[in-house]
């Protein structure tokens, strides 16, 4: 003779009962064989169902299954974002995602990227410091007038509807105005290159 | 250790592709075993497991993250096999035996496994006989009872988050599960005995 309603038992089962309840329908799952037994061939039940859909996993081949997903989404959102899924990630990627996953729990990584971080503003200061010394002035152009003053007296000039920078360079005692005229641009007619308007700028993904 | 989804998500966001791969690998099997157990097809599984992760793909910017990734995977998961059976006019609107009262239905107290000379139950999860048996049992059952069924017992989801899924009521979802439980149990020890009293 069975204690409890199906109702009851099921929700005992599923953990749905209240905590008072569940005192309750324990004890009366306790006084009572048929109910046990019922307890049992639900928990039964369940084995044998994740049993079934591990084995079908099992037999299921899961290789083809990215390929396909990446597949679908180009088809779905042709956007560059979408395109560039299933390639490897690019290295600011990957540099984010080795700072971001578990720094907290690895405190060798902080150090190294401070040891990292100490170096890098070492060498930027090496670079920097070297670059403002000057050797030897850039380019000294036939044309270039020396003036007697350190008055510059081309202030704005156009060759070949270009304006060419016009500096100084001091030496000692004479200051040396120096023209500089850049060579033209090779136009950009390349139909693939990015005008800006790019759909894949917008996608939030 | 493994990044949580949401880490994966955020990553996915910023522009890591490899993120949404590692995402989708992570819960292949648990989708394709869903799919599997709700549409009994192999190929339909694939199929829909392939289709639920374009269609998480697409609406990952309105994810908000207040639900948990795998519940909403999961929701899309059932609805997609939901709508695959209606389309292939195998679910029906209405389960008829969810207006039935539960109280007249009673869970059987006895061992669904039965107990062969020197088997023990539990060792007998591993029989290919014993799982082609279940599978036949779950095919046995309409869509809507087998998605209640495989979402309880595979995953554990609540009443309530079946309900959320299902978008019906909580006592709708008891009732189902109720009713998918009492049919494969019946259809099981039906099945099972009628193979141990064929060996003895």
């Amino acid at each position: 003779m069975s204690g409890l309603n199906d109702d009851t038992l099921q929700r005992l089962y599923d953990g749905d009962l209240d905590e008072d309840q569940v005192d309750k329908a324990r004890e009366a799952v306790a006084e009572n064989a048929d109910d046990a037994k019922r307890l049992e061939s639900l928990a039964q039940m369940r084995q044998l169902i994740r049993a079934n859909a591990e084995a079908a996993a099992d037999a299921a081949d899961f290789a083809g299954l990215w390929p396909a997903v990446a597949a679908g989404i180009r088809q779905d959102d042709p956007t560059e974002t979408a395109k560039a899924l299933g390639a490897a990630p690019g290295v600011v990627a990957r540099f984010k995602a080795w700072l971001g996953l578990s720094m907290g729990a690895h405190p060798v990584r902080w150090a190294t990227a401070g040891l990292c971080a100490v170096a890098a503003a070492v060498v930027l200061g090496v670079v920097i410091s070297l670059s403002v010394t000057p050797k030897a002035p850039p380019i000294e152009r036939p044309s270039a007038r020396s003036p007697a003053s350190d008055e510059l007296d081309i202030e704005k000039m156009e060759f070949k509807g270009r304006h060419p920078d016009i500096f100084q360079i001091k030496d000692g005692k004479r200051t040396t105005t120096v023209i500089w005229v850049y060579p033209e641009e090779e136009d950009d007619d390349d139909p693939g290159a990015d005008n800006g308007d790019d759909p894949g700028t917008t996608d939030p993904i | 250790m493994e990044p949580k989804d949401l880490e994966l998500v955020s990553r996915y966001r910023d522009g890591d592709h490899r993120a949404f791969e590692l995402l989708v690998k992570r819960y292949q099997r648990k989708v394709y075993s869903l799919a599997y157990g709700i549409v009994h097809s192999p190929e339909d599984a694939m199929d829909i497991s392939q289709e639920a992760f374009v269609k998480v793909h697409r609406y990952l910017d309105k994810f908000q993250g207040s639900a948990s990734f795998y519940t909403w995977l999961y929701r899309i998961v059932v609805n997609l096999c939901i709508d695959h059976l209606r389309r292939a006019g195998r679910a029906y609107s209405v389960e008829y035996d969810d207006a039935i009262d539960r109280s007249k239905g009673v869970l059987a107290a006895s061992d669904i496994v039965p107990s062969r000379q020197g088997t023990d139950p539990r060792q007998a999860l591993g029989d290919k006989e014993i799982l082609e048996h279940i599978s036949a049992g779950l095919a046995h059952l309409s869509p809507n009872h087998r998605a209640v069924i495989m979402m309880r017992e595979l995953e554990g989801l609540s009443y309530k988050e079946m309900a959320k899924i299902m978008e019906c009521s909580k006592g709708t979802i008891m009732s189902r599960l109720f009713h998918a439980r009492k049919r494969l149990q019946a259809y099981l020890i039906g099945a099972l005995n009628e193979d141990t009293d064929e060996a003895v």
